[in-house]
């Protein structure tokens, strides 16, 4: 991971010198520095200087607008709704994915004492698939005509939302909210499980020997054991929710009436779809700032772990 | 009324009994060290008077108050863990001052206290520090200081220094028993070590498949030990062990028998000891410091099959090929033998074992003395 190796070398203070060994470590790594080089960095700067100019998808000439583009992000009203979006998706994400995680992480090292190895895998296994895939299932079991979900509903004897989950505004983006949680909520448990089994058998008892029990040990003993893990599986969850697109994309594309649109489908829309390179260019500046300040934090945070 | 008293305490896991009805005392002030083979109950014990395990039977209570129901933190014992069992995320001195701030003790009582500690423990100079910067020897302090802090009725040490190395190991022995006078304290202390037993314990509790074997001073279960397994594991190198069985009895003096190709021997059997039948089948037992060269009794000859020089004496082990010793954690029955470094033993060189009367013990089959050696066998022969 990459944040872990900026740390890494963070922590000696030093800017690596060339010598021997340090040139066979370079080429070691430069297969995934040209990797990193190609597809993320130049693809980066190349976003960052299109930001200030003008150009479609098949211009012939950029012109250069300054800031013109971030202007237009500024009062844009999109712009506006998407990062809202994005936010209410992160505050979600946020509750349901840690918090969901950490409550089934205590279940599972507390509660279960058969079968937990089951339990673990089965939450765990929406993590391995693709979101493709994991939107495309859900598309299917959210379907208004053969949804399992509506026939449980009615089956239940209440009546699925007219407009069907996913295409009506009022609880689309709940329902994105509830397949992220869905397939990320077994990652962030298996984060804070091993944190809590982390914790040794005997700062418990030590603890219980000094006073502190139930509530007083979860505050003193549980909650500094995975405070590192929480601010990990926060952080992670939190930048997660503002790169979101492959799920939007697929499901709703943004719709219905926008009720979904996010900083990543909004920019692909306006690049693709109306051919405004430069403009979705500068919301993905946005973007990539918000994303590496989160990281940045991240690493900052672990670092004092 | 004793300062800490246990009675008929039983423990169990499931179908598996691990403590079978315990009973001792412990007076005020007293070092108390419980010893025993892994499995043997020991730790369960003193985990149970902490309140970390629940007792199936029995009573605990200590300076007259019955605490077998109570809360651990309500008992009046603290409790130092092998491993330390320190705070990651608080200082030294948070971790001391833990227990008092839990009780919602104000500031100036809980820092004085901390304060005290670590003079006594002289670790004053690391207060600031987290425990993720001590060495083993200092995190061992910290988790002492953090039970002195408390101020406990009892102090309940869990082999606390069996992850240290073996120099600092002794040096923490001298430090225990230093902290044990200065405070004056009651500590009771598991280990599997016998040299901690011996080195610090007022009394020992050496404790065997959840039984308590027998109780006493260091010297008492050295010299008298109640059973053949006290006699195996208190003392190092281990006592050499034979089969044998009684062929005559006259007065009080018995006639044992090894085998048909070997001499007889006889012991005089004291006033109050039980004397065996004849026809018993007994275990005979010698400190391997009691067997020599010269004495009243020629055992077997031998050959020197395993020489180690510990520097001031050597550890011989030799093989009489007649007879054997019968213990499972002997080395293949052969004798082990404690000489003086001078004496210069050679790795197949022939020797004969010779031993006084008075260095023989006698256990019945079941394991229980019937016939103690003198305390004044216990000199190089």
């Amino acid at each position: 991971m990459a944040p872990s190796l900026t740390s890494t070398l963070g922590d000696t203070g030093k800017r690596p010198v060339l010598n021997a060994g340090n040139i066979s470590a370079s080429a070691m790594m430069a297969p995934a520095l040209i990797l990193v080089g190609v597809f993320i960095l130049i693809p980066a700067a190349v976003a960052v200087i299109g930001s200030f100019f003008d150009f479609g998808m098949t211009s012939a000439t950029w012109t250069f607008v300054g800031g013109a583009n971030y202007r237009r992000a500024v009062t844009d009203p999109l712009f506006w709704l998407a990062i809202s979006n994005n936010i209410f998706i992160v505050i979600g994400s946020v509750v349901s994915q840690v918090g969901g995680g950490a409550i089934l992480a205590a279940i599972l090292d507390r509660g279960i004492r058969r079968g937990s190895v089951v339990y673990r895998t089965i939450i765990f296994m929406p993590v391995v698939i693709s979101s493709i895939a994991v939107a495309f299932v859900w598309m299917l079991i959210l379907d208004p005509n053969v949804g399992p979900l509506n026939a449980i509903v009615k089956t239940l004897g209440l009546s699925p939302p007219r407009l069907g989950w996913l295409g009506d505004p009022a609880i689309s983006l709940w329902m994105l909210l509830l397949i992220a949680a869905w397939q990320n909520v077994g990652f962030q448990m298996m984060l804070i499980l091993a944190g809590l089994q982390a914790i040794p058998k005997e700062h418990y008892e030590a603890a219980s020997l000094d006073g502190a029990r139930g509530l007083k040990a979860f505050w003193y003993i549980t909650l500094p054991g995975i405070r590192n893990v929480l601010v990990l599986a926060t952080l992670i969850t939190v930048i997660g929710g503002f790169k979101v697109f492959d799920l939007v994309f697929v499901t709703t594309g943004g719709g219905p009436a926008n009720a979904t649109q996010v900083l990543g489908t909004y920019t692909y829309t306006q690049a693709f779809s109306f051919g405004n390179m430069g403009y979705a260019n500068a919301m993905a500046v946005v973007l990539l700032v918000t994303a590496a300040l989160l990281g940045w934090l991240q690493v900052r945070l672990s670092r004092r772990a | 009324m004793s300062h800490l008293e246990v009675r008929d305490v039983v423990k169990r896991y499931g179908q598996l009994t691990v403590l079978s009805g315990v009973s001792f005392a412990a007076e005020k002030g007293e070092f108390v060290v419980m010893v025993g083979p892994s499995g043997c109950g020991k730790s369960t014990l003193l985990r149970s008077i902490a309140g970390l395990e629940e007792i199936a039977e029995g009573s605990v209570s200590i300076a007259g108050r019955n605490i077998t129901q109570a809360e651990p933190s309500d008992r009046g014992v603290a409790m130092v863990f092998q491993n330390y069992a320190l705070y990651p995320h608080m200082t030294v001195a948070q971790n001391m001052g833990f227990a008092l701030k839990v009780a919602r003790r104000p500031k100036s009582e809980i820092n004085a206290a901390v304060t005290r500690a670590a003079e006594i423990l002289r670790i004053t100079e690391h207060l600031a520090k987290y425990p993720k910067a001590l060495s083993g020897g200092q995190k061992q302090r910290v988790a002492i200081g953090r039970a002195i802090t408390r101020a406990p009725e009892v102090f309940l040490f869990d082999e606390p220094l069996s992850n240290l190395d073996a120099a600092l190991r002794s040096q923490m022995r001298i430090e225990l028993s230093r902290l044990h006078r200065e405070l004056g304290a009651t500590m009771l202390y598991v280990t599997h070590d016998q040299t901690e037993a011996m080195t610090m314990a007022d009394r020992i509790i050496v404790m065997n498949g959840g039984n308590i074997e027998q109780i006493g001073s260091p010297l008492e279960l050295y010299n008298r030990p109640a059973t053949r397994f006290v006699a195996g594991f208190i003392g190092s190198p281990r006592m050499n062990f034979i089969s044998a069985y009684v062929i005559e009895t006259v007065g009080r003096s018995v006639s044992f028998s090894f085998g048909l190709e070997l001499p007889p021997l006889k012991l005089e059997f004291a006033p109050g000891e039980t004397l065996p039948a004849v026809g018993d089948a007994v275990i005979l037992g010698i400190r391997p410091e009691a067997l020599g060269d010269s004495g009243e009794v020629h055992l077997a000859d031998a050959e020197v099959t395993v020489v180690e020089a510990l520097g001031r004496e050597t550890l011989v082990y030799s093989d009489a090929h007649a007879l054997r010793t019968t213990d499972s954690e002997s080395l293949d029955g052969y004798f082990a033998q404690l000489v003086p470094s001078q004496s210069d033993k050679k790795l197949g060189q022939h020797v004969s074992l010779w031993a006084d009367r008075s260095a023989f013990v006698v256990f019945a089959a079941d394991g229980t003395t019937l016939h103690d050696a003198s305390p004044a066998h216990a000199h190089y022969k």
